[in-house]
């Protein structure tokens, strides 16, 4: 069996490392373009992708509307389930990329 | 002047016409989810991030439209290592459920699970000798 996991891009590691630095907190949309630096075009179809794969859930915020003054916003947290697996993926993607840095040696000098 | 009770403010007009193009591109069952989504973002920043924002988002409809559609199987394509790409997978043996039927075994990828069958030498029983040319 293969594990499906998603591609994990810089932008990817990005938004679970937003998702796991609180993995308590609930974050919408905008807190976590703020926190990652990716616009939206960007920063949904990455949430979208990790919940469908379960390591993300969201829910509509539950407040009445009218009284807030505002619609109501979806959130986004880390599931207990994503949460090992999310740290284990960074942890081999910062791994891999320690690999990839240390293979670049810098050229001896010749005399 | 105070709002109305019960309004709820919006995007700018703009910002909501690209909104609701953005999401016309999404899959039917998600269209409402990421309207109001979007809407409710947008609410909350000024005139010219609101435009700014609405743009990027219908400029990441596709991909976002993409994301949703997706199966799993294309999820482990995406996941495919370089040699994967590039047509060098690391076959394993995969025997069948017939464990007297040795034909009953095929190749599997470890890495993105792509299934080849097995190049077995069958003899031929004449049938097929003379190419096509009719032997009596």
């Amino acid at each position: 069996m293969v594990a499906t996991a998603p591609r994990m891009t810089l932008s990817t590691q990005a938004v679970l490392r937003a998702l796991i630095d609180d993995p308590e907190r609930e974050k919408y949309g905008l807190e976590m373009s703020a926190a990652t630096g990716l616009a939206s075009g960007t920063l949904h179809p990455i949430l979208a992708r990790l919940e469908k794969i379960g390591w993300v859930e969201s829910s509509w915020e539950d407040i009445d509307a009218s009284k807030e003054g505002r619609p109501r916003r979806r959130y986004y947290r880390i599931t207990s389930d994503g949460l090992p697996i999310a740290r284990a993926a960074l942890a081999e993607a910062h791994a891999q990329r320690v690999r990839i840095i240390g293979g670049f040696r810098p050229l001896r000098e010749t005399s | 002047m105070t709002p109305p009770p019960g309004f709820l403010p919006g995007p700018t007009p703009l910002a909501a016409v690209l909104i609701s193009v953005a999401v016309r591109a999404l899959p039917t069952a998600s269209r409402n989810r990421y309207h109001d989504e979007f809407r409710a973002e947008l609410c909350c920043l000024r005139p010219g991030r609101q435009l700014a924002d609405a743009t990027n988002v219908l400029l990441g409809s596709l991909a976002l439209r993409r994301a949703l559609q997706e199966d799993d199987v294309t999820a482990l394509k995406a996941d495919r290592r370089l040699g994967c790409r590039i047509g060098r997978h690391h076959y394993r043996v995969i025997n069948g459920d017939n464990t007297e039927n040795r034909s009953d075994r095929h190749l599997e990828c470890v890495h993105c699970g792509k299934i080849k069958e097995i190049d077995m030498y069958e003899p031929s029983d004449g049938s097929t000798l003379g190419g096509g040319v009719g032997l009596v």
